[in-house]
């Protein structure tokens, strides 16, 4: 038996779903990206030589400064905004700039990759909140689009294997906790609206398994062979820790999410056409195709 | 039909590490279009069944659909397995030839039916049921197949006279043209058991049809005889219809549906209506209501019809004109030849209503679309019983007399529901010579009359009985005839006469309301069945058993027939004799 790591993180602002502010037809992208592989895929792409170092290492680098630190591409698109880097980009091409140099590297890699599955979900704010956000809770609409994601590519694994998926962690604003705004509404003058917190890995964890396996509900023989689970990628398993460095993998798939956001998402600052994209293992999907339930 | 096959799906991305996904996935069948085959056989067709078809002519082509994967895989390339397909357009074919039945429509039922003996036998007889059953798709570009369908349609379904043959060398066809040629002369002579059974020797002698066609030969003589109240007659030739039934299913097992509806066992229905027994009547029907979908216009219409026949009789006049309705709009579309006798049931129904001048123009609209030469006196005379109950005894005799000229011309010389106006006009005026000399002509053609036309032939007694030239105990006996032949609701009328008093009349009385009882419960159990059909919420009406049944309690309680009386002036035909008095 195989086991298959998924990391995933979202694209997009999430926090915009909740609030009451977004208009019907806000038109703002959001979405989630999975990177897959076998353990042992994830191991060898994390040591494989990257520039004048690992993979590993530089994917715990900052872009921008080079000291290690997380690699979050958020951190540099101050950087191309002040360098005019902005816009149209192509990933063979990218011009003498050294941060978007290493990006458009990191990127083709990532694309290219013999062994690192990269899938996509993507969806308008107004979409995501029409077909997902039935629970109010930003957290769990994010964990079904995960869970979307992990039914489309699960019965390409091999019989016997076991999908273990670590959606992003994300924080969420005080105000979107359900939880902690009944324990505010309970102490009066508590309430710290623009506080962050840790968002609901819980509900994000088990919308993601029940949307998955209701989705893949009709096909029974599937998930008798093959097994699904979700979690924190921490509490998967302690071993492996010592060689696949979780900020490392949490970067990639950062990688992933802002390469989704890159070929997706109208009016992100850094866009590369889908189809200028090098051949590879990268798959983006929309929510009307994931969803799509018309009769076949 | 929809069948499973396993989809082999491409991963969306190419990583080695990932695989094929397989999914079952359900397609509908490709209905196979049955066609005339053109003669070449290729070498390498290993499809017993098409060769089975070829033999006889005829081939099929069924093209398996390329299923789309299931959403959210619905953009991925997907292949599925040629083996899987094969099996089940063999088994679309199979099914649509009615070789397999649906609930046994597996692989392994294919192979049997691939490896039986008698394949080529069996697939004769199905493509013989299917070429006047009318099921299959056949290709639209053979004019031959379109002219065939047509004259099909035109002969045993609409039944009318002339249709287009053709010359063909392909035997079912050639065999199923001269067929439809003998049906149609079955209706140009007069309905004869023995002309009938030379005319299907005289078919056979020079054919060897298959089953089906034997089955339509004999649906055709059955409803002709029971046209012509031939009711012995059409029973027998109804069993020689449901033994052949019963052969060919053995050979097809998937007929039974087909069996049940259209023209095959209507005639069940019919029969047990002439019969007078209601509950198999309706019962029978209901079956057909369920696949009212899959029959053509004319049986709808007969349907509708037949049904409303028996409704009719039971008193529920608002839903037998419904459905009267419903089938003459069906008729009218398609210019039907059996227009006239559905319209002649609306007039029924009108006249039983009491809304004689809707039922004498009904009448004069049946009339008007009958061909010369097959009017006979039926219609007149009812327009006589019309005019005699609107208390017009000149406009009767009038049409009573020009439907004895249209008897003798039909070489009809005894009409006992001409008769029996005749009797009820002569009773009205008073004519009791008249009366006299009619029982003395008539008396014994009478008393042969059997089965429905003892409700002619006790109308007759009942007008000689208030003439006083009948016996009370005469009556009586007239009483159980009709009862017998479940003649309930017009028993009634002539109970009072024959019985002094509920309480002499008890056995009778028992037998009504059973009859009664067995009826309400039918109608309620066939709105039930058939909802969408007959609102279960439409109130009775007429003289129904709803009406009648609480009446009778009260009659035999106070033991009076008081509470009856009202009552008998709307039990037809009975009502042609008047407010029933003695003159």
């Amino acid at each position: 038996m195989t086991i298959w790591l998924a990391v995933g993180d979202e694209a997009g602002n999430w926090d915009a779903i909740g609030k009451a502010e977004a208009a019907a037809n806000d038109r703002r992208s959001l979405g989630v990206a999975l990177v897959i592989a076998p353990i042992p895929a994830w191991k060898a792409a994390l040591q494989a030589p990257f520039a004048y170092t690992t993979v590993e290492q530089h994917m715990q680098c900052c872009p921008v400064t080079g000291a290690k630190q997380a690699h979050h591409i958020k951190d540099t698109l101050d950087y191309l905004k002040d360098h005019h880097l902005q816009g149209r980009w192509q990933l063979d091409d990218p011009g003498p700039d050294p941060v978007k140099s290493s990006l458009c590297q990191s990127f083709h890699w990532l694309a290219r990759h013999p062994h690192l599955i990269t899938l996509g979900a993507h969806a308008r704010l107004d979409q995501i909140r029409a077909d997902l956000h039935h629970a109010d809770d930003p957290a769990q609409a994010l964990g079904k689009l995960y869970g979307l994601l992990a039914a489309f590519i699960f019965p390409f694994l091999p019989p016997g294997d076991e999908l273990q998926i670590a959606p992003g962690l994300r924080s969420e604003p005080l105000v979107d906790n359900l939880a902690l705004q009944r324990v505010d509404a309970a102490r009066p003058g508590a309430a710290t609206p623009d506080k962050r917190i840790d968002g609901d890995s819980r509900g994000m964890v088990s919308a993601l398994k029940q949307i998955a396996l209701e989705r893949l509900h009709p096909w029974p023989d599937l998930q008798a062979e093959t097994r699904l689970d979700a979690g924190i990628l921490k509490y998967f398993s302690a071993d492996w820790q010592a060689f696949l460095p979780y900020n490392a993998l949490n970067a990639i798939a950062d990688l992933a999410a802002s390469l989704l956001s890159a070929t997706q998402f109208p009016g992100y600052p850094i866009d590369i056409p889908n189809h200028t994209l090098p051949a590879g293992n990268v798959c983006f999907k929309s929510l009307d195709e994931l969803l799509d339930t018309r009769p076949s | 039909m929809t069948w499973t096959v396993q989809l082999t799906l491409k991963p969306p991305v190419p990583a080695s590490a990932l695989r094929p996904a397989r999914l079952p996935v359900e397609i509908a069948a490709p209905p196979p279009i049955f066609m005339i085959h053109a003669g070449q056989a290729p070498a390498d067709d290993t499809d017993a069944l098409r060769t089975a078809l070829r033999t006889h002519g005829f081939d099929v082509r069924a093209e398996p659909p390329i299923p789309t994967p299931p959403a959210p895989w619905r953009t991925l390339d997907g292949t599925v397995d040629h083996g899987a397909h094969a099996d089940a357009i063999g088994l679309a074919v199979a099914r649509e030839l009615r070789l397999v039945a649906d609930r046994e429509a597996t692989p392994i039922s294919l192979q049997r039916l691939h490896a039986a003996a008698d394949l080529t036998t069996r697939v004769r007889e199905a493509v013989g049921f299917a070429l006047i059953n009318l099921h299959l798709r056949w290709d639209r570009h053979t004019p031959l197949l379109g002219d065939w369908q047509g004259a099909v349609r035109r002969v045993l379904l609409e039944r009318f006279q002339s249709f287009t043959k053709r010359r063909t060398e392909i035997p079912l066809l050639r065999q199923g043209f001269e067929l439809l040629h003998a049906v149609a002369a079955l209706r140009d002579r007069p309905a004869e058991p023995d002309a009938i059974r030379v005319a299907w020797e005289e078919y056979t002698a020079h054919h060897s049809a298959p089953l089906a066609y034997g089955l339509a030969f004999w649906a055709e003589a059955t409803y002709r005889l029971s046209e012509v109240g031939l009711m012995d007659a059409a029973r027998e030739s109804l069993t020689r219809m449901e033994n052949l039934g019963r052969e060919l299913a053995a050979q097809l097992p998937g007929l039974d549906e087909d069996l049940v509806a259209g023209m095959w066992w209507h005639h069940r229905g019919r029969l047990a209506y002439y019969q007078g027994d209601f509950p198999r009547a309706l019962d029978s029907f209901a079956a057909e209501w369920r696949l009212l979908d899959r029959l053509n216009g004319a049986s709808r219409a007969r349907l509708h019809r037949n049904t409303a026949g028996v409704l009719t009789d039971a008193g529920y006049l608002d839903l037998a004109e419904a459905l009267t309705r419903q089938g003459l709009a069906t008729q009218a579309l398609n210019d039907e030849p059996e227009h006239f006798k559905t319209l002649g049931r609306l007039a029924e129904i009108q006249l039983r209503r009491g809304d004689l001048a809707g039922a004498a123009e009904t009448y004069q609209r049946s009339w008007e679309q009958q061909a010369d030469t097959q009017r006979s006196g039926q219609t007149l005379t009812y327009r006589g019983h019309v005019a005699l109950l609107a208390g017009h005894p000149g406009t009767a005799r009038e049409h009573y007399e020009a439907a004895e000229e249209r008897d003798r011309r039909q070489n009809i010389h005894f009409n006992p529901y001409l008769c029996m106006g005749q009797a009820a006009l002569a009773l009205r005026g008073g004519e009791r010579e008249e009366l006299t000399t009619m029982a003395e002509l008539y008396r014994e053609d009478f008393q042969r009359l059997r089965g429905i036309q003892v409700l002619p032939r006790a109308v007759f007694h009942g007008a000689l009985f208030l003439q006083d030239l009948l016996a009370a105990e005469d009556l009586r006996a007239e009483i159980t005839l009709l009862l017998d032949e479940y003649y309930a609701i017009e028993a009634l009328y002539l109970l009072n006469l024959a019985y002094p008093t509920p309480e002499s009349a008890t056995a009778p009385l028992e037998r009504i309301t059973s009859l009664l009882g067995d009826w309400q419960a039918t109608v309620q159990r066939f709105r039930q069945r058939l909802p969408r059909i007959i609102p279960v919420d439409t109130p009775a009406n007429g003289v129904t058993p709803e009406v009648l049944l609480p009446v009778l309690r009260e009659c035999q309680r106070d033991n009076h027939w008081t509470p009856l009386l009202p009552l008998r002036a709307r039990i037809y035909p009975m009502n042609l004799l008047g407010d029933g008095r003695r003159t």
